[in-house]
């Protein structure tokens, strides 16, 4: 059991002479086993509310509750954006990171890294470093160092926005299959309107900066999912532009505000 | 590199040493200031068998190695130091700003007066000159381990000693690396700039006191000699990196 409760939240960066107002008045709820997908222009505060709820920022003002009921399991594991694998370590130590922060014997984590290895598709390459590996391949392994502490909240930091379209399509394929045996809770961030709808049960859009919420959209669509067949249907494409209408004006806004800074 | 591409480069120095030898052959250049290559040769071969070559060699290596070994502890260890605390960056920084640009080579007399004219005084200079590079290239590597690192590290709750194991130092690695190349260069200057001038042994002083008697044939045993150091000695630590950093690419 695990959700997230952010109560009129907020967060001003110090830094420097301009204080930075990231996010302000931001009240989302996220349910248990929900995946919950954040979209907004870029600077609107998104990765700041990921990052708090990483524990890696800490809120300036409201509350932020993580609830998790089970002490054994990590509250959150994060996969992030840029490459975040360590270049140092092979795939299966990379993949098992999370379990060594836990204190668990090299010869156990490996155990249990290894099946989720194998479920990104690199069963194959466990030996390897990442340099040798493509991009899709890099966010596979950091995909399965985050799963494979089952944790009771996953936090995705746009992990395929560096991603080309093919492998993207291929990811978000994957990740809703592994995500669909496991239903843990996820907040998931994005700037791609499409795969916060392919992938999420909620699509929560964001205001410019200051970041608050704008709209909450419900995704209708059935799980377990076939993105494919989502992709191909009528209500994507028209839920695709019903959040557009709802966040263009605030990416004009957005861009505006960088252009007059 | 392609076979051809070899044979070009294999070529272009065997075609210099047959143009060195030439022309010295034919009275182009001085004999009294330019050895030609098979004199060289020979000189070397007599030196070698003499003794004399191996006991300078000996006593320059003997004083890298010696001097390499003091200096490189002591300041990966103040590097990491400084990396990871401000504080002691704060007081360290300046004062390694202020000493670094002093060419090591000119407080030789100084060392002198504290550990007299034998060989520690060497082995001092080698080891300042070896503590710098790497001392910064240390603390460099630690302050720009990419920040989405540490970021991971903290996400996943990893206790400062693992981030530091784990994450800081590996990150760190190829730096510091890089610091002690630079170190073993400079630690070759040096020892050959103080043999130079304060030592009755190693190559510094074998090229000097040939030069003084214009035995110019064991003067360029010297400067092979050097060379040949310089480059086993950058041979050998790309192979140790090669294995202590086997995540690098090419």
């Amino acid at each position: 059991m695990a959700e997230i409760v952010a109560q009129r939240l907020s967060k001003r960066f110090e830094d420097g002479a301009r204080p930075v107002e990231a996010l302000t008045d931001f009240t989302l709820k996220v349910k248990q086993g929900e995946f919950c997908c954040l979209v907004g222009p870029s600077g609107c505060g998104k990765t700041t509310f990921l990052r708090m709820l990483a524990g890696l920022e800490t809120p300036t003002g409201g509350t932020l509750e993580v609830r998790v009921l089970d002490a054994t399991r990590p509250a959150t594991a994060v996969v992030f954006q840029e490459t975040s694998i360590f270049p140092w370590m092979s795939v299966i130590e990379n993949a098992a990171f999370g379990l060594e922060t836990r204190g668990v014997p090299k010869q156990e984590r490996e155990r249990r890294a290894l099946p989720m290895l194998r479920k990104v598709g690199l069963g194959q390459f466990t030996d390897a470093y990442p340099h040798q590996l493509s991009g899709g391949m890099k966010q596979r392994v950091s995909i399965a160092r985050a799963f494979v502490t089952e944790p009771q909240i996953l936090l995705m930091d746009e992990p395929f926005a560096a991603l080309d379209a093919q492998n993207r399509m291929l990811l978000q394929e994957e990740l809703v299959t592994l995500w669909e045996e496991t239903r843990t809770t996820v907040v998931f961030i994005t700037h791609s309107l499409e795969e916060a709808l392919l992938l999420g049960d909620r699509v929560v859009a964001m205001t410019a900066r200051p970041g608050r919420i704008k709209q909450i959209v419900d995704v209708p669509f059935a799980r377990p999912r076939n993105t494919r067949s989502v992709r191909a249907s009528e209500t994507y494409g028209r839920l695709v532009v019903d959040l557009w209408n709802i966040l263009e004006e605030e990416v004009m806004r957005a861009r505006a505000g960088e252009q007059g800074a | 590199m392609k076979g051809r591409e070899r044979m070009l480069s294999i070529l272009s120095p065997l075609l210099l040493l047959a143009a060195w030898e030439l022309s010295v052959r034919a009275g182009l250049v001085d004999r009294r200031f330019i050895a030609a290559p098979s004199i060289i040769l020979i000189a070397l071969w007599e030196m070698l068998v003499s003794g004399e070559l191996p006991r300078h060699l000996g006593a320059s290596l003997g004083r890298i190695i010696a001097g390499f070994a003091i200096g490189v502890v002591p300041a990966v260890l103040l590097g990491l130091w400084m990396g990871l605390s401000r504080p002691v960056r704060a007081v360290v920084d300046p004062l390694i700003a202020a000493v670094y640009p002093i060419p090591k080579i000119a407080i030789l007399p100084l060392l002198m007066v504290f550990f007299g004219i034998g060989e520690w005084s060497k082995i001092a200079v080698v080891a300042i000159s070896a503590f710098f590079p790497i001392v910064i290239n240390t603390y460099t590597g630690v302050a720009t381990v990419d920040r989405v690192y540490l970021d991971v590290a903290q996400s996943f709750g990893a206790s400062r000693a693992l981030v530091f194991r784990r994450v800081v130092f590996p990150g760190a690695l190829p730096v510091i690396f890089a610091g002690v190349r630079l170190a073993l260069g400079v630690c070759l200057i040096v020892i050959v700039s103080a043999e130079f001038v304060a030592a009755r042994s190693g190559i510094g002083f074998l090229i000097w006191s040939s030069w003084e008697m214009l035995l110019i044939d064991k003067m360029f045993v010297g400067l092979l000699v050097i060379a040949a150091i310089g480059t086993l000695m950058t041979i050998l630590l790309k192979e140790i990196q090669r294995r202590a950093i086997p995540w690098q690419s090419e």
